[in-house]
């Protein structure tokens, strides 16, 4: 296949991936318009907190209807991450030479969702998350949909500085911990309107109880925060140390990431020792996230001089033009370095 | 610096701005003073005056010899000699190559710089940045001379 | 209960002020609210917040040009930024100070719990708590069996599972404990991050960073000493005496213009092939300099950051002496055309000085508009394959004689004077590569020679940064241990009743944060299961 193949079936892939989670969508919008009015079974069993949303219910007939449309719902995410894996995968080699799909923002926003897609569907029957399913795809669908509609790029190489095997490992952590941090963000936010919410039907109501919510963004955030130090802390540093000589240049893009990290540390901080559990560590993991987010998306738009300016094309040089635009010969300069040092040793 | 503690005597040699070689080797026995300096730095043209002062001044007691750096060719170079009247010759050294032989000594770090060697061309004295004035680098060499 | 519940670090908590102190036991009282929990929690997210405004107003060690037009165009505002050390907020008192009082919080809050840890690793697990089934994990079976046998095998099935275990002569309960890597990796964790900040702190404080643009060819070269730098940001203890005496020069530079696709035009496989020696005498060697491949010599790295190019123009002046010649760094204005600005100055030019101030166009073309009618010139393209300069002249005082320094890349117009035409338009001249134009009024002439380019390099001296990258991977293991590592305790009761049977009771603690139910009643029942399986197997 050629190139031009290459993209061409990512784009399908796009369209199709969007076409399946839409369909999914559909699916469990059945499944819990069935279970809409049918009161929730208490748990009964020990140690409490449970989930329970399996499907149990008086009615068999919409019993049954909802379990088969949330098992289709599962199935047709799970057939939409595969266009969605093909779509990357498309994209990786539509470029030459081949390179990993993620050289600017459309290719990391696919990149992204995939991740919280794979995560979801890994993780989904042995914590039972199927309750996430609808908000994960709904989720994942409109993020797509943006993508599509505002950050598409034709594929293109890599601009130079990008060319690294640390960019390989860089952004997989990076998209890994923003997808785990995304779904702790997402369970985070259903506990605090569960628990604001009295209702006996519907579907906050059919969400595992409180301490379980809790313990499955704890989770979430667990496994996302040693991948975010390693991203963030470990493998960028190393890289930007290769690429601009200094492994910490205080980047508008890397002030953010030390925000969210120092944000979720003070969430499994407070967790671990200050007891805050629940409705404050809830509101900690939304701030998390909502820099997570903001450093992902936002923070282009406020800062020209991000050397990860990736967003528009030839970014990355124009930031080197900058810098060395910047760099006039100051003879003043180095003469206050010479007294300064010659105090130094006086 | 007092002439005990002083390092070994500098070896410089190169070529100045018209191509003849020049050795600070063939200086040894007379104070030596290393101006550094290039065309478009705006210190040194303001401090070429009082440099030219003190080598009149100076006369045979002493040797001069400028360090050019930067100029992206020598003939820009000569163009300043010659608009100054600059008397003495100048190592031509673009790169700053010849710098790399003060390494641990009173090293010059900016431009210019002006450096007093002994009479064993060891380095006595430097000034970093401009010389206030020629009273400045006539005294220091005083000092080497009394030695 | 509560006692099982509380960990060496619950016992830092922020306590009320007490009502009437002593100076000593304030200092005691504010000592114990630094190193509280609360407090270091308050300073992590005042930490977070105080990072913001650096990525939002622009700073001075980032991007000094960025921070002069921001005061430029906010005038009211830049002397209270300036006050409050906006344009370096990270070097600012306030931002340190937020970090200080983290490390000593952090730092007051480790050590009384390394003393701990060290005791908690000697001590024997604790006794069962008397009421075993008020523990919420807790299961419990009837047997015939003797309470001793028992016990001996539940030490065994324990010490299989990895517990450390005590069982005591003539004790009714075994008491086990496992998963003390924890509070390790918690410990790892923290001081990892002082090694960090030492690291970096280090790395600021004795290090330095320089930039330079070098001409390519052999003729042209760089040699690490301070007058050979464009740009130079010193730590504040950093000492000139220890840079490395190496020199180098690039002998050739390649580049590869992708030629059609969406990223047309734009420059790739950057290679700076360099001769370099590691210091004066040495013999020379060859290195290929590519973005992302930096050169280390010594404890300092030379990285290639950017290219650009340079015309080599001569100036005679009016008494026929060349006043300036060789290459001139022109700097890029557009990163994709490489439209490049520049200027020319010959402050020894005779009768008066000159000044060139202008534009290089690598691939000159006529922009068209929308109608196709020809407007302003442009570069089509960042390879040179129809190069041109175009200059405009000036004359008079190019302000390199007032003693103050000048950058080299702007034309000081205040005391110059632009030479015009009979006409009174500006003088301007187009030149293409071989070509000269003489000046008006005898002032002499100019010459387009040719082509050299030049590189942007990078010098940077960053010691340190071996510890601080040790420190940052100890802290990702120590995370994962105290993340991941479950401490949990395990008692097994076995009491003879008046009946003659014996009640084996076993309960569980788990002290880890977000332990799931479903673990821990797994674990109790394959405890029981283990302990009526070998009774089976042994009859």
């Amino acid at each position: 296949m050629t190139d031009v193949q290459w993209e061409t079936l990512s784009n399908q892939g796009v369209a199709a991936a969007g076409v399946v989670y839409f369909l999914a969508l559909l699916a469990y919008a059945v499944q819990w318009a069935a279970l809409r009015d049918v009161p929730v079974r208490q748990a009964v069993a020990a140690g409490g907190g449970a989930p329970v949303v399996d499907v149990e219910v008086a009615d068999e007939g919409t019993g049954d209807r909802a379990a088969m449309s949330g098992r289709l719902g599962l199935l047709l995410t799970g057939i939409g991450a595969l266009a969605h894996a093909i779509a990357l995968l498309g994209r990786g080699i539509a470029a030459d030479p081949n390179r990993v799909p993620w050289g600017n923002m459309y290719e990391f926003t696919l990149s992204g969702t995939f991740v919280v897609v794979a995560l979801f569907l890994a993780t989904t029957s042995r914590w039972r998350l199927s309750w996430l399913g609808p908000i994960v795809v709904g989720f994942v669908l409109c993020v797509l949909l943006a993508d599509v509609l505002w950050l598409y790029e034709p594929v293109a190489p890599l601009t130079e500085a990008l060319e690294s095997y640390w960019l390989v490992i860089h952004v997989v952590a990076a998209v890994i911990a923003t997808g785990a941090f995304t779904l702790g963000g997402i369970t985070s936010m259903l506990y605090l309107l569960k628990a604001r919410s009295t209702k006996e039907t519907g579907y906050l109501a059919r969400l595992p109880e409180l301490p379980a919510l809790d313990r499955i963004a704890y989770r979430m955030h667990a496994f996302g925060f040693p991948v975010w130090t390693f991203g963030v802390l470990i493998s960028g540093p190393i890289w930007a140390h290769q690429a601009w000589s200094s492994y910490w240049n205080w980047d508008p893009k890397e002030v953010w990431a030390f925000i969210t990290w120092v944000v979720y540390a003070a969430y499994l901080h407070a967790r671990a020792t200050a007891g805050w559990r629940g409705r404050n560590a809830a509101l900690l993991a939304l701030v998390g996230v909502a820099t997570l987010w903001f450093n992902f998306i936002g923070i282009n738009f406020f800062s020209t001089t991000s050397q990860h300016s990736y967003a528009k094309g030839a970014a990355q040089e124009r930031s080197v033009v900058l810098r060395v635009a910047t760099a006039p010969v100051d003879v003043a300069q180095e003469v206050r370095v010479v007294v300064r040092a010659d105090h130094a040793r006086a | 610096m007092a002439a005990a503690d002083r390092d070994a005597p500098l070896e410089l040699s190169g070529e100045d701005l018209d191509g003849k070689p020049v050795d600070l080797a063939d200086l040894r026995g007379k104070p030596v003073v290393i101006n550094v300096w290039w065309s478009e730095c705006p210190p040194c043209r303001v401090e070429q005056p009082d440099l030219n002062e003190a080598a009149a001044e100076l006369g045979d007691k002493v040797s001069f010899l400028g360090l050019n750096i930067r100029d992206s060719s020598a003939e820009k170079g000569l163009a300043f000699t010659r608009n100054f009247d600059v008397a003495y010759p100048s190592i031509y050294s673009p790169d700053g190559s010849a710098l790399l032989s003060f390494a641990g000594t009173l090293n010059p770090r900016s431009i210019p710089s002006t450096v007093v060697l002994d009479s064993q061309g060891r380095v006595a004295a430097s000034v970093q940045g401009r010389i206030p004035t020629t009273q400045t680098l006539l005294s220091l060499v005083d000092v080497v001379l009394g030695e | 209960m509560t006692q099982l519940d509380r960990r060496p670090s619950d016992d830092r908590q922020a306590t009320a002020l007490p009502p009437d102190l002593n100076a000593r036991e304030l200092a005691r009282w504010s000592w114990r609210q630094l190193t509280s929990m609360r407090t270091a929690l308050v300073l992590l997210l005042l930490l977070a917040l105080a990072a913001i405004p650096g990525s939002v107003i622009p700073q001075e060690d980032v991007d000094s040009l960025a921070v002069s037009q921001w005061r430029d165009n906010h005038p009211r505002l830049a002397p209270i930024w300036d006050r409050l050390d906006l344009f370096s907020v990270y070097g600012s008192v306030w931002f340190s100070a937020i970090y200080i009082l983290l490390m000593i919080s952090l730092v007051g809050c480790i050590i009384p719990r390394l003393f701990v840890y060290a005791r908690a690793l000697r001590a024997r697990p604790p006794r069962a708590p008397r009421n075993l089934s008020r523990l919420p994990e807790h299961t419990a079976y009837e047997t015939d069996e003797d309470p001793e046998v028992v016990l001996a095998r539940a030490a065994q099935a324990l010490r299989r599972r990895r517990y450390r275990v005590a069982l005591d002569e003539g004790a009714d309960s075994v008491d086990a404990e496992r998963g003390h890597l924890r509070e390790a990796g918690n410990l790892v964790f923290h001081l990892a991050v002082i090694v960090v900040l030492v690291g970096v702190a280090v790395g600021s404080l004795f290090g330095y960073k320089g930039g330079v643009i070098m001409y390519n060819g052999a003729d042209y070269g760089f040699s690490n000493n301070l007058t050979q730098y464009d740009d130079f940001a010193p730590g504040s203890l950093f000492d000139p005496a220890v840079m490395e005496p190496f020199s180098f020069s690039i002998t050739d530079f390649d580049v590869d213009w992708i030629t059609d696709g969406p990223r047309a035009g734009m420059a790739r496989k950057f290679v700076a092939h360099l001769d370099y020696t590691t210091e004066p005498g040495a013999e020379t060697r060859q290195y290929d300099l590519k973005v992302n491949h930096p050169l280390a010599i010594g404890g300092t790295e030379v990285f290639l950051i950017g290219h650009g190019y340079a015309p080599v123009i001569t100036i005679r002046d009016g008494d026929g002496n060349i006043a300036q010649s060789g290459p001139t760094v022109f700097l890029p204005t557009n990163a994709r055309t490489f439209e490049s600005f520049g200027v020319v100055k010959a402050p020894d030019a005779q009768p008066t000085q000159i000044g060139l101030e202008g534009t290089f166009y690598p691939t000159f073309t006529m922009g068209k508009d929308a109608d196709g009618k020809l407007t302003m010139p442009a570069s089509a393209w960042g390879d040179a394959l129809d190069p041109l300069v175009s200059l405009n002249v000036y004359t008079g005082d190019v302000g390199l004689d007032n003693g103050t320094s000048a950058s080299v890349y702007v034309l000081d117009k205040s005391k110059a004077e632009q030479v015009t035409k009979p006409n009174g338009q500006p003088f301007r001249m187009d030149l293409r590569p071989g070509e000269s134009v003489e000046l008006p009024d005898g002032m002499g002439s100019v010459t387009f020679e040719g082509l050299e380019r030049w590189n942007k390099i990078q010098i940077s001296r960053t010691p340190g940064k071996l510890v601080a990258l040790t420190g940052v991977v100890a802290a990702l293991l120590g995370l994962l241990g105290s993340l991941f590592v479950r401490p949990r305790r395990l008692w097994v009761r076995a009491r003879r009743r008046d009946d003659g049977t014996t009640l084996v009771e076993v309960a569980r603690l788990d002290r880890s944060s977000g332990g799931d139910p479903e673990t821990g009643r797994s674990e109790l029942a394959a405890i029981v299961a283990a302990l009526r399986q070998d009774r089976e197997a042994t009859p």
